[in-house]
């Protein structure tokens, strides 16, 4: 079985050659890894490698095949791509094109919303104010586009992830009536 | 004597109040609002009173509802903590009014030292150096040289009717004095129609290094030694550290004096901090007093020996200080940082969400003050800080490779924290060899900031980490075999998280 290994802009190829018990062969971009892995549930893992030690705990993101390494009190993401992923990623460029969609990054309040639907934005312009833990920080625009939906209200309590206003490009807009025309 | 002490507070520092109250017998009630039902304050405390909805403002700042509960509850004092009403005169004089015991100083040296102008008066009074400058407006510049002169080069020039910087002039040559003046008058005519600007000399590159003090009902007050608090990111302290690498036993002795003496001069009781600028020459100059515990007492604790909080019941209690001066020894080197739930790669953003896991540091030397725990969700309403670690050792040295050993240690998943920040803090050559200063995180910005990365060997370890769980979940795929070790240890897993139920 074989799959890519994204982490910090590297992508590796891994195989898994075989497996006994907890013992397992791991080739990662052609290194042949033998070692012992055990976990207590929860995504805590310790990797016997060479008699070193090792403790790293994984748990799920929320892309795809996404997962989040915690070691030394800094956390990485490493994304595991198979066929699957592959062909969804594939299928989703397509449609991400020309989308600014603003999605919070964490759990918070939404102070205000400067845009309604239809509207026109420009690059750098802000779009909402979240406050979380009394500090407050600006959401803008990525593109010049025009407001396609506004999925919130001022002084809606949000999670982190969740979509919360989408911009669609004004060059895509001109292009799409042309094509209607 | 009291009984049972109401603590107006929530997070770490509720839990530490109530832990000496436990110690001394003394119930503890818990105030929470609606976002702290499952906050640990309120497990840990012998009762807890319910008090409103999330926001601070509803809850934890109306003066009305603590005093309802102290009341409801029958508590016969109340331990206000830091922030939220722990400064507010008001709250400390309705206390007095409805006959509970505040622990903490009186409304009047809230007050007196909450405002800066009069309390520049009263350290000027007292004796102790403040920022030497000019204290009424100026217009004529003739005048103004005359005071640079008198209180010399690097100068500030400020406008009077000043604000986000328009007007302010540093001065380090006598040469560039006379135009620095007219600069700032025009830019601060144009700008705040009123040419009228004040002159103060400029610190550089100072410390913020502050003395904690204890005063009784009797008039004794003494100093507990110094807490080094430079490590600051906008102001916000980050790391604290004592003894501090600068301060030599004659200026401990001469700056402790004049703490004593700040406290004095407002008839000061209960625990407070006088905080001060140090120069790079030893001079020092008052800057401020906290009229509370502080967020950072646990390292004065740590190298002098003493518990405070229980200082500050029994002085409530009007018992005298356990303690005379020269009884105050400190032994060691302590240090402490403070854990947020945010993303030092991200400008700081804070990061409130679940822990999935929590692993606290553990052995000798180490403190942690902490509330989370492993499925608690960190509320979006209050400050970011999940924890302080407290670490002690022999030598300063020691104590910073303590720390290093205890983030290795500490680890927290499911939220981004400021651990790994913290850790090259620790291993930034300005701080291990004590050659900082309030500017250490600007000046060492390249270092702190660095990209996380990974050598080669450990990326690879994570990359099997992830592999593995990413086989875990899509094992059939991977495997003809049913029964693997792999749906073991999930079948192992999931019986750990029912029983955690």
């Amino acid at each position: 079985m074989k799959v890519d290994a994204i982490i910090n802009n590297r992508k590796a190829e891994v195989e898994l050659i075989s497996k006994n018990k907890n013992h397992y062969n791991i080739k990662i971009d052609g290194k042949l890894y033998d070692f012992d892995i055990i976990t207590a549930g929860n995504g805590l893992y310790s990797i016997l490698y060479n008699n070193n030690s090792w403790n790293i705990e994984v748990t799920k993101a929320s892309e795809l095949n996404t997962y989040t390494v915690y070691k030394f009190g800094q956390s990485f993401k490493v994304e595991i791509e198979d066929a699957l992923s592959k062909y969804k990623k594939n299928k989703d460029i397509g449609s991400h094109n020309g989308l600014n969609n603003i999605i919070a990054p964490m759990p918070g309040k939404i102070v205000k919303v400067f845009v309604r639907e239809g509207q026109k934005v420009k690059v750098g312009e802000t779009v909402l104010i979240i406050s979380a833990m009394k500090m407050e920080s600006e959401f803008k625009s990525l593109i010049d586009g025009v407001v396609k939906k506004v999925h919130i209200n001022d002084n809606d309590i949000v999670n982190g992830n969740q979509l919360l206003v989408e911009i669609k490009a004004i060059k895509e807009e001109i292009e799409e009536t042309v094509e209607k025309e | 004597m009291i009984k049972k002490i109401l603590i107006a507070n929530r997070g770490e520092i509720a839990l530490r109040v109530m832990r000496t109250c436990r110690e001394m017998d003394i119930k503890s009630v818990a105030v929470y609002s609606e976002a702290d039902r499952n906050s640990k304050h309120v497990m840990f405390a012998d009762e807890a009173y319910f008090i409103g909805s999330s926001p601070s403002n509803e809850s934890y700042l109306v003066i009305d509802k603590i005093i309802e509960a102290a009341k409801a509850t029958k508590a016969d004092a109340i331990h206000p903590g830091y922030g939220f009403l722990s400064e507010k005169a008001a709250f400390a004089e309705r206390c007095k009014k409805e006959s509970i015991i505040f622990i903490g100083p009186s409304a009047y040296a809230i007050d007196t030292m909450g405002d800066k102008i009069t309390a520049r008066k009263y350290i000027i009074a007292a004796n102790v150096p403040v920022v030497p400058g000019t204290t009424e407006k100026l217009t004529d510049e003739k005048e103004a040289l005359k005071i640079i002169k008198e209180i010399g080069l690097p100068v500030i020039i400020k406008a009077s009717a000043g604000g986000g910087g328009k007007g302010m002039r540093m001065v380090k040559k006598e040469s560039d004095v006379r135009e620095a003046i007219r600069a700032a008058k025009s830019e601060s005519l144009s700008a705040f129609g009123d040419d009228s600007i004040y002159i103060e000399r400029y610190i550089e590159s100072p410390h913020h290094i502050e003395f904690q003090i204890l005063a009784d009902k009797f008039g004794n007050t003494i100093h507990l030694c110094e807490r080094e608090c430079s490590v600051q990111r906008r102001h916000q302290k980050v790391i604290e550290e004592t003894p501090s690498v600068i301060v030599t036993p004659e200026l401990r002795e001469k700056m402790g004096k004049s703490a004593v003496a700040v406290a004095k001069s407002v008839n000061y009781e209960n625990a407070g901090t006088i905080e001060f600028l140090v120069d790079g020459k030893g001079n020092y100059y008052f800057l401020e007093m906290n009229t509370r515990l502080q967020v950072e007492h646990p390292i004065t604790e740590a190298v002098i020996g003493i518990d405070l909080v229980r200082e500050q019941i029994n002085v409530a209690n009007g018992l005298p200080l356990t303690y005379t001066q020269n009884q105050i020894k400190q032994r060691g080197h302590a240090i402490e940082c403070r854990i947020y739930a945010e993303d030092p790669q991200n400008n700081f953003m804070p990061c409130p969400g679940t822990i999935r896991n929590i692993t606290e540091p553990q052995g000798i030397g180490v403190r942690t003050d902490g509330y989370v725990y492993s499925g608690y969700e960190i509320p979006i309403y209050y400050d970011p800080m999940i924890s302080k670690i407290i670490v002690w050792a022999e030598t300063r040295s020691e104590a910073i490779n303590r720390m290093k050993r205890v983030f290795e240690e500490y680890k927290i998943s499911g939220i981004k924290t400021s651990i790994g920040f913290m850790k090259h803090i620790m291993e930034t050559p300005d701080f291990v060899n004590g050659t900082y200063d309030t500017r250490f995180i600007e000046k060492n910005h390249d270092f702190l900031f660095e990209k996380d990365t990974l050598i080669p060997a450990i990326e690879d370890m994570a990359i099997i980490a992830a592999f593995i769980e990413y086989l875990s979940g899509n094992l059939e795929e991977a495997f003809e075999e049913k029964k693997s070790t792999i749906e073991l240890w999930k079948s192992y897993g999931r019986l750990l998280n029912s029983r955690k139920l």
